[in-house]
This record gives structure tokens, C-alpha cells and sequence, in this order.
């Protein structure tokens, strides 16, 4: 069976709304009569929720049938009673807070006739068979009774008693059956047959059609499939668009843009659509206080430079409710790693410096090397400066290529080893975005930001999202994808667009000018499946473009996900510093791995044995713990989460790590030896 | 007659077109009118300077490039099947991480 859908004909005050499965009220109380596509066959049900209220009107939603075909588009009356029933061969009931259970009372009657009207049309049976097919019982009844049914609890009877007809959630079904050569109408309600309301109905006079006045108190209503779950329940097909519709909001406009599933809207409400979303995702987290210093992360791109407009939009005079943090502008020049992709890396550059100072807020350029440069603190607290013509020199001189800050240019050397040493593009492009995520962390830090600010627009979060899981970081992507990220104990990242799509954002900065500089990155002009981001990036656009309710599913799905918060020094991940996911039981799969590759190990004839005489101080049996060189693989590995070692055991050499990060890992490893061999005569905290 | 038309590609999508952003373009003649439909295998044949994989897919522009008729969205404007006007401009935008 096809969908079971609303006629496109209706009353004058109703929005049809998911694939005219949805009717809406938007204002009034009247003029809200609504009709099935299709005429009824005898038996089948046509069900409805109520899915809004809105209280301050009398009178509830009207159902009933009609002879009147509504693709005629004859003269819809304002209410379905009394004016419908009224211009006859319609049969209307209205729905109430109870006594819907009718009494039929005909002059002539017998008993018999009463005892067949407590006689369900349903039977008793779990599955409720109809000429159109069968169903189970459980789709007549409201959300609310399926729950305390299924907690079988003394107290559940009284609480889904409670539930009314006509309150949110209720399900209410039409139907008729032929009786002889006439037929009655019935009302399901709540998954009980109310008996026949209308009787001597002549269905062979006309099709009959389901009729719902959407009336008073009932303000949207749902239509439930009953014939074709598998169908209904699958995403949203994008439909093809008729030119020259008109904006859905102002209903005037020519729309110039489709978002979302499948609404269009003109140049003037998408901008106030956009401006409200943006406004509303900061408002509603209540993380962004006045007068706060947050540090904006611009790489020059569209998404971070619309959120660098909305930003200044929202904090200028003009703004309806002007924002009240200080922010501050970070670009981080990542051309160590991609040196040889750039062809007129310069100019570009140049470009987004400009744009910078152009916004006229305190700005900075730092170069990705920093990350791993040894006297960092140092480095960055000499910046720190707030005016804005300081900092742009600052930033002018920390991107020339021939300032002679040694330290600096040694990082820049060790970096490109770093990066040539990684040998898939799925793990470079991990390192890179842990680096700069590491230092836009460390300059926040430094400088007093206490938020930072990223341009993740909602493609890009589920593109990670998906991409995260495929890499083993499973345990961070509830953090990766968030609104706000806490994994650092004093900075926290924000991700204030995270709700609007690449589309959103694209045409956000065609409409209103916002140029962005285009840079190149890893995988830029590589092939679809150069990369699991790359790929997953390409999976996801292509499904969006045919369902358009893709990245909001998965955006959605990931903000169910949490990870537990562990407290404690070694607890995080050394290289991004997540939760470390690897402390898990004996029989995990990882385990299982991390055992069989002990295993083939032993087969090479190469274990590790602690008196390797490299890395001890000469006793030769191990005893010290001096760590001479470097450290060994297992040891790095120790403090890396799952997804940050499949990252590092891409490398030709985990110990070839930035002596940065290195020396923070081995200074954690011997803390964590020493405070294991001093175990014993530490005095427990909780007796002392 | 010959359509004069504009053509735009940000977000990366130039790099496909000889790194410039607007190209001026004329429409030779032909017998049937020009849609969307017909422009892009032109594009293709014409201007595009490498990898065809990574700006069209089967008949149509790939997933994540945004094609804008004159401000509007193309979805507005129905798609393949818009008919191309003198004095169009048609933007692509590609939306993809690193173009």
C-alpha cells in the first residue's frame, strides 16, 4: 500500500507539512478541514496523533467521513460541525475529553443491537487484521500507554487512564464497515473501538473520504501509517522543486534557497533563519558569558569565515541583542606540513591577514610549529599583546620565513619529518588536526582565552563523526561533534555553527559577500579514496544530496553518544588529550590484539625485555629505570587512546615523535614508575 | 544566437578551471536551447582542465558542489532542466573540505 497522506486541498489556515503527513494549524481556530488523499475502503483505518495543542480555544479536533471529493475544490465551510455535516453526505464526530463512547439510541431497536455495539471491530488478537492489511495493535495506541504498559507496574493503570482523547499523543482512528447494503462509521480511540457513531451510510452513493477538522484546542495532527511501516519509516527523499515557489515563511517572496528536507525560503527570512539559529545555539548552551576572551580559530575557509561574520555581526551596535565576549582572532599558518601543496600560498595569506585586521579585532598568525616548539610558553606570553596594531605586527613578524628565531625553525624541520614519516593520508591528516587543535589549546591557554571558537559547521561534524568511528575514537566522538568540548581542564572549545549545514553556510557567504580564501589542504585534488575522511566525506555528501535529512540524522544520533569523564593526571590521551579509552577489561578486543601481536612478536625472536642494556643506566638488569635515549614503543603507546595509537603505529617510528610531546610522555611515564614503586609507603589519603 | 554568460567557481572548485574564479563564457549555437543539462558535458569538453572526476558525477555536478542560478539556489530553478538565459551567472561553489 502507498503512504497514507492528507489531500493537497484543504482549509485555508492549514500547513501541510513532512510529505503532507502533517497538518498544522497556524492561526485561528477555524478554517482548518482537512481530507485523506484517497478515499477509504471498507475497514481500513485511517489513524491519527495529536501531535500539538494549543490551549486558550474551546472544542477539540473533529473526524468523520464525507462524500465530497476534495480534489473538486468545492467551498470548504470554516468548521466541520456543524457547517459540513450540514451541507450533508458527511457523518462528523467531535472528539471530547471523554464520553466519546457512543449511544446509539434508534427508536426500534432491540437489545441485540446494543450488545453488538460493545462488539469491537479490532477482536482481542495482538494483530489486528484489515481488508488492507494487518497491523499490530500496539500503532492505535498513544506513546504514553505503550510505556506503562510495558513497566507492568500497580501504579501504570492509573497514570494511561489519565491520558485523555484529546490530549498530545492520543491516536485516533476512522473507519467504516458495510453492514448489509448500507454501512457504519466507527472510532478507534486510543486503541478501543467506541461503536458505530453513524449508521445507514449509502458508501455505494460515493467514495468516502476521512475528514479531520484540525479544530480548537488540536493545533497539528499526524497522520500513522498502518499499511506501510517499512516504507514510511525510511529517510526523506529529496523531491523535485516546481520553479517559482514561494518563500514558506513570508509567503510573498520569491524563494531563492531549499534547506532542510524540503523548505524554501527567500534571501531576507533565510537570513534572519540563520542569524536566529546562530544567536540561539550560543544563548541556549549558556557557556558564553559577558565579557568573556574567546579565541575565534579562522583558517580562512567558509565555515569559520561566516561564523567570523555572524560574529561580528552579533557584536555590532546594530545587533538586535548584541553578543557580550571579546574575541580574539587566531589564524594558524599551516604551511610547514603543506609547503609543497601551495603554489601561491603567499598571496593567500597575505589575503587572510588582511581580512583579519580588517574585522578589527585582536588578531594573531601562528605557524603550526609551534605546537611542538620546545620554549612555547615563553614564546607565546612575549605575544601577548592585545592592541590590535601590536599583534598584527607580531603576527607579520612570527610569518616571515626569515625571522631568526632558531627554535622556531628547528620545529619547522622537525615537523616536516614528523609528517613524512606518517605514511597513510588518513593518519596525516589526524596528526595535523591534532596539532592544531594542541595549539590552538596552548595559545588560549597562554593569552587568557578561555573559550575557542571553531568554524565546524554540521556537514563537517558528521562527516568526523563517521570518520572518527572508523579510526577507533569511538570513546571521543560524543566530545568530537558536541556543541562544547571540556576535554581541556581551562580552555573549552565551542562549536557555535555547529547546526547549520554546508549549504547554509555556502550560501550565507554568497548572499551577504563574505569572502573566504581558499587554501589547499591534504587532500586536496587526491582521489575519493585517498582517505577515510576523504571518503567518508564523499559518502556523506553524496547520500545528502539524495536524502537531505543525512547529516542532521547523524548529528542527531551523535548527541546521544556521552563518554564517561575519568578524573585523574594520566587519564587522558598525551596526544589529544581525550579520555584514554584503553583501559579496558581483560577479555576486550583489545586486549585480544595487543596479545596477538605479543605473540608473533615472540615468534621473531625479539622481546623486550626490561635489561635492554640501551636504555639502562649500566647495572645491566634493568633495575634503574633510567630512561638514557629514547623511549620504546610500547611505553609511547601506553599513554596514547586507541584512536591516537593507530595514528602513531602509522609512523616508520613511533619514537620519532616532536621531542615537544616526547618529553611530556616520558616525564608522565616516570611519574606514573615512580608513584607505582613508592606505592607502598604512600600514606593513604582517606586515613590520613 | 550565441548566449554571453558568466561563470563562477569558489571554495576550490577553481582549481579545476585554471585557478580563476570568473570566466566569461559565450555559448555557441545551437539548435536546441541550453539547460544546465547541456552546459555542464561543454564545460567539461572545453574548460575543464583536469580531473573531471572530481567536478562532475554521471551527468550532473558531483555531490557537495552547489550550483547557484543567478543568487538562487538551482534546486529552485529546476535543476538540469533550467534553460540558460544571456546574461546568466552561474556560481559553483564546492563545499567540500579542501575544495
Amino acid at each position: 500500500m502507498p503512504v497514507t497522506k492528507f489531500h493537497p486541498y484543504h482549509g485555508q489556515n492549514i500547513r501541510l507539512l513532512h510529505d503532507n503527513m502533517v497538518a498544522y494549524r497556524e492561526t485561528s481556530f477555524a478554517h482548518a478541514l482537512t481530507f485523506s488523499e484517497k478515499a477509504l475502503k471498507p475497514g481500513e483505518i485511517f489513524l491519527v496523533e495529536i501531535e500539538k495543542n494549543e490551549l486558550g480555544w474551546s472544542g477539540h479536533m473533529r473526524i468523520g467521513l464525507t462524500q465530497f471529493d476534495p480534489s473538486c475544490k468545492f467551498e470548504l465551510p470554516q468548521y466541520a460541525l456543524p457547517d459540513l455535516q450540514n451541507m450533508g453526505k458527511s457523518w462528523i464526530f467531535a472528539v471530547t475529553k471523554s464520553h466519546n463512547k457512543v449511544v446509539y439510541s434508534d427508536a426500534g431497536d432491540s437489545d441485540s443491537v446494543d450488545r453488538e455495539i460493545h462488539q469491537s471491530v479490532l477482536g482481542d488478537a495482538e494483530v489486528i487484521h484489515t481488508p488492507q492489511g494487518s497491523f499490530s495493535r500496539s500503532l492505535l495506541l498513544p506513546l504514553r500507554k505503550l510505556l506503562s504498559n510495558n513497566y507492568e507496574t500497580s501504579v501504570s493503570t492509573s497514570s494511561s487512564d489519565s491520558a485523555l482523547p484529546t490530549d498530545i499523543g492520543s491516536r485516533i482512528g476512522i473507519m467504516y464497515r458495510v453492514v448489509g447494503d448500507t454501512a457504519e462509521m466507527r472510532f478507534i480511540i486510543n486503541g478501543e473501538d467506541q461503536g458505530p457513531c453513524a449508521r445507514n451510510i449509502p458508501h455505494q452513493g460515493g467514495p468516502l473520504y476521512a475528514v479531520v477538522d484540525v479544530y480548537g484546542t488540536t493545533k497539528q495532527v499526524r497522520i500513522i501509517q498502518l499499511y506501510c511501516e517499512g516504507e514510511s519509516d525510511g529517510p526523506l527523499q529529496k523531491e523535485k522543486v516546481s520553479p517559482g515557489r514561494k518563500c514558506m515563511k513570508c509567503r510573498t517572496e520569491n524563494a531563492i534557497l531549499i534547506i532542510r528536507v524540503n523548505d524554501a525560503f527567500c534571501k531576507a527570512c533565510f537570513m534572519v533563519y540563520v542569524t536566529h539559529k546562530f544567536r540561539a545555539t550560543i544563548g541556549k548552551s549558556k557557556l558564553v558569558r559577558d565579557g568573556e576572551k574567546v579565541l575565534v580559530a579562522y583558517s580562512g575557509g567558509p565555515s569559520s569565515s561566516c561564523l567570523l561574520h555572524l560574529i561580528t555581526e552579533g557584536l555590532s551596535e546594530r545587533a538586535h541583542k548584541k553578543l557580550r565576549f571579546k574575541p580574539g582572532i587566531i589564524f594558524i599558518d599551516e604551511s610547514a606540513v603543506l609547503d609543497n601543496l601551495i603554489e601561491d600560498g603567499g598571496t593567500a595569506k597575505d589575503r587572510i591577514a588582511e581580512l583579519m585586521v580588517d574585522v578589527g579585532y585582536p588578531c594573531q598568525t601562528r605557524r603550526l610549529e609551534e605546537a611542538i616548539c620546545l620554549d612555547q610558553g615563553g614564546h607565546l606570553s612575549e605575544a601577548d599583546l592585545s592592541s590590535l596594531t601590536e599583534s598584527y605586527q607580531a603576527s607579520v613578524c612570527t610569518s616571515d620565513p626569515a625571522s631568526p628565531d632558531d627554535n622556531l625553525n628547528k620545529a619547522r624541520v622537525e615537523i616536516k619529518a614528523l609528517f613524512s614519516s606518517i605514511k597513510s593520508l588518513t593518519a596525516r591528516e589526524d596528526m595535523l588536526n591534532k596539532l592544531r587543535q594542541r595549539l590552538l589549546m596552548e595559545v588560549a591557554h597562554v593569552q587568557g582565552y578561555s573559550k575557542v571558537m571553531t568554524g565546524h559547521c554540521g556537514t563537517r561534524l558528521a562527516v568526523n563523526l563517521l570518520s572518527n568511528i572508523s579510526q577507533g575514537r569511538g570513546a571521543h566522538v560524543a566530545m568530537d561533534t558536541a556543541f562544547s568540548d571540556t576535554r581541556y581542564s581551562d580552555v573549552m572549545f565551542v562549536r557555535p555553527i555547529r547546526d547549520f549545514s554546508s549549504k547554509e553556510v555556502a550560501m550565507y557567504n554568497s548572499l551577504h559577500g563574505v569572502e573566504s580564501v581558499f587554501l589547499p589542504t591534504l587532500t586536496t585534488k587526491t582521489h575519493e579514496g585517498s582517505s577515510i575522511e576523504h571518503l567518508t566525506e564523499a559518502f556523506v555528501t553524496g547520500l545528502q544530496t539524495d536524502y537531505p535529512s543525512t547529516v542532521s540524522n547523524i548529528m542527531r544520533t551523535g548527541e546521544k553518544l556521552s563518554t564517561e569523564k575519568r578524573d585523574g593526571e594520566n587519564s587522558n590521551c598525551a596526544l589529544c588529550q581525550g579520555p584514554l579509552d584503553t583501559d579496558v577489561g581483560a577479555s576486550s578486543a583489545l586486549n585480544a590484539v595487543e596479545f596477538s601481536s605479543l605473540i608473533s612478536k615472540k615468534k621473531n625472536g625479539r622481546v623486550d625485555g626490561c635489561g635492554d642494556s640501551a636504555t639502562c643506566c649500566g647495572e645491566g638488569d634493568g633495575s634503574c629505570h633510567t630512561q638514557s635515549e629514547g623511549l620504546k614503543k610500547d611505553e609511547v603507546m601506553s599513554v596514547l587512546c586507541y584512536g591516537c595509537r593507530m595514528t602513531t603505529k602509522d609512523m616508520a617510528d613511533p619514537t620519532a615523535l616532536p621531542e615537544k610531546l616526547f618529553r611530556q610522555i616520558s616525564y608522565r611515564i616516570r611519574r606514573s614508575k615512580m608513584k607505582e614503586d613508592i606505592q607502598d609507603f604512600l600514606l593513604d589519603p582517606e586515613n590520613s | 544566437m550565441a548566449l554571453r554568460i558568466c561563470l563562477e567557481f569558489s571554495g576550490g572548485a577553481e582549481l579545476l578551471f585554471n585557478k580563476t574564479k570568473k570566466h566569461e563564457v559565450t555559448l555557441p549555437v545551437c539548435e536546441k536551447d541550453w539547460t544546465i543539462g547541456s552546459l555542464l558535458p561543454w564545460m567539461r569538453e572545453t574548460m575543464l582542465k583536469e580531473r573531471p572526476e572530481l567536478f562532475m558525477q554521471g551527468n550532473t555536478v558531483r555531490p557537495g558542489i552547489l550550483v547557484l542560478i543567478n543568487d538562487s539556489d538551482w534546486e529552485l530553478m529546476g535543476e538540469l532542466d533550467y534553460s540558460i538565459k544571456e546574461n546568466d551567472r552561474i556560481i559553483f561553489i564546492s563545499t567540500l573540505h579542501g575544495g
